[in-house]
This record gives structure tokens, C-alpha cells and sequence, in this order.
């Protein structure tokens, strides 16, 4: 789906300028706790994302395509971005040395404006990401 | 990364997750002193049943480096709010907390009983909604289950939290432990 990292070691998947900044792509690290460490059987991994300005529904949104057993659970989830928590709509520029966290629910933690609404499920063919929850 | 248990930060202010059983009459010394008229406390203690089934012990999992990150933020929330605390200690236990022992303990001295005593309720009702620390309920019959502490805050249609909201359901008691 997602292409692998390069072999030069260069961030980014491949079809960007690799230097993770504007238009290029970037690759995070992600860590995972809790129920979503369990579900993907992963404490940390990396992710591939097409642009480094991107915000939270768009990560998740790849997570939901990396691990298709988070998504049930994605909804209820908030990301932190280097031990800060963001918006969901919050606009963000990644690094490669950027770390994102699941955050799944610890208590009354839910804000609406970290959440999403739904989880779309995307594709992307290396070169654009495609709505696959959408008709046509 | 160096995993330490400390927070490190104001030399007033003890933060820590550890694995290690709470030592509670260490904490307790530790925040008093001549010039503090009250100390108030909260101990949440692993409780042996949630709504009727037998809870065997719970399992804590935390994002350390973040969990301390916030635990300092919330004790600077407490200053800032009653500026007569002296000491505060925020410690948080990870792994295996059996039946009857400490999860978390929170200490604030103060020159007066006031502040010290609404430090610590802000302290725990705000802990439970920002710092990055989760609970899983070992059931006896071998179930369990990762807990939100509030489940009617799960649902989308609730009423609206924000990270920095203060606003706990303390009624509902929905899981066992505090």
C-alpha cells in the first residue's frame, strides 16, 4: 500500500523532496499504549505520511489504514505530538524526528474537538491519498 | 531515552511514576513543615469489586515522559490557583496495584487548610483527564477490560470537555478504584 522507507536512508516515502518539509512526505515515529498497543500488537512503530503539513484527522486517518483493527477504536483516541496534546483540526508541520502517541481515553479526557467524527478509510498509491468511503 | 521515575522541575513539586509500592508516610513528611498549617491527601486504592464482578487487580500503563511533563503542568496549575501551597507530591504507581494497595497518591501542605484541600481534589479530577496513565480491570473470572473512568464522557453526544477542563464525574464511581 504505503511505499517502504528508502534505502538511503532519506526521510519521507518517496515522492516528495525528502527533506520532510512543504510538499514532501515525512516518516514519525508513533507510539502506542494501552488498548491500541494491544489491538496492533505494536508498542512503537513508524508511519508514512504524504505531507508533513498535515493534522491529526489525516494521521489518524493513515493509522486507520496501517491498522485496520485501531479503527474501532480510533474514534475515541487523541494524539499527542511530542508529549503535547493537538486538535484534531490543528494544523501541523511534522519532522522526522517528530513523535506522535495514541492516546486512547484515560477519563473524562474526550473533547469533541479531538475527535473524529468518523474514521474514512484511505488509499494511497504512492502518489495521492484516495477516499475509499465515498462512492465515485 | 533515560526513563526516569522523577519529573525533576520545582524543588517544591514531586512528580512520579514508578513501579514501585507508594511509600505514604515518606510523602506525607516529606510536604509538611513548620510553615504549613494543613496538609490534605487523596489515596486511591485498588477496590475488590466494579459493579457486582470480583476485581482480582488492576494494571496500570503510562506514557512516562509525558505523564511526568503533565503531572508538572498540573502542579503548577495548583500554585497558580492557591498560591499558599507549600509542597506538593504527585505520585502515581505503573504495572500490577493488587487489591487494597496505593495507585496514586497526592499530597499538598499549604499555610491553611483552604487551598491545600482544593489543590488536591482539582488535582486528582484533573490528573484523571489529562495525564497520559491507563487502567486495565482484572476480573477474577479472567476478564478484563481497559477502563475509561467516566463512560458517559465517551459518547460523542455528551456535553463538551476540554483537556484543561476541570469537570469530573465523581458520582457514577464507574470503575475500582477511585
Amino acid at each position: 500500500m504505503m511505499t517502504t522507507r528508502a534505502d538511503t536512508g532519506s526521510s519521507g516515502d518517496g515522492d516528495g523532496s525528502g527533506d520532510g518539509s512543504g510538499e514532501g512526505g515525512v516518516q514519525v515515529t508513533v507510539l502506542l499504549f494501552a488498548e491500541c498497543r494491544e489491538r496492533s500488537g505494536q508498542t512503537e512503530t513508524t508511519l508514512d505520511l504524504p505531507h508533513a503539513n498535515t493534522t491529526a484527522t489525516h494521521i489518524l486517518q493513515a493509522i486507520a489504514a496501517k491498522f485496520p483493527s485501531l479503527e474501532p477504536v480510533l474514534g475515541t483516541v487523541v494524539l499527542a505530538v511530542n508529549e503535547e496534546y493537538v486538535e484534531k483540526d490543528a494544523k501541523l508541520e511534522l519532522k522526522p524526528s517528530d513523535t506522535i502517541a495514541l492516546i486512547p481515553p484515560i477519563s473524562g479526557i474526550i473533547s469533541e474537538s479531538c475527535l473524529l467524527p468518523t474514521v474514512t478509510l484511505l488509499w494511497c498509491d504512492g502518489m495521492a491519498w484516495y477516499d475509499m468511503t465515498r462512492a465515485g | 531515552m533515560e526513563d526516569k521515575d522523577d519529573g525533576g522541575g520545582a524543588p517544591n513539586d514531586l512528580v512520579q511514576v514508578t513501579e514501585a509500592s507508594i511509600d505514604e508516610a515518606k510523602l506525607l513528611q516529606w510536604v509538611r513543615a513548620g510553615c504549613t498549617g494543613g496538609t490534605s491527601v487523596f489515596i486511591g486504592t485498588t477496590r475488590d469489586h466494579f459493579q457486582g464482578r470480583r476485581v482480582k487487580t488492576l494494571f496500570y500503563e503510562a506514557y512516562k515522559s509525558m505523564a511526568l511533563k503533565e503531572m508538572s503542568k498540573l502542579a503548577a496549575q495548583m500554585r497558580e490557583q492557591w498560591q499558599d501551597i507549600y509542597r506538593i507530591a504527585i505520585v502515581h504507581r505503573i504495572g500490577e496495584v493488587p487489591v487494597g494497595e496505593a495507585s496514586v497518591m497526592i499530597v499538598a501542605s499549604g499555610a491553611h487548610r483552604r487551598g491545600a484541600m482544593h489543590a488536591v481534589e482539582y488535582c486528582i479530577d484533573t490528573l484523571k483527564q489529562t495525564v497520559p496513565i491507563w487502567k486495565k480491570e482484572i476480573y477474577d473470572d479472567g476478564d478484563a477490560t481497559w477502563k475509561s473512568n467516566c463512560p458517559t464522557c465517551s459518547q460523542h453526544a455528551h456535553a463538551k470537555h476540554a483537556h484543561t477542563s476541570t469537570h469530573a464525574h465523581r458520582d457514577t464511581a464507574p470503575s475500582a478504584s477511585s
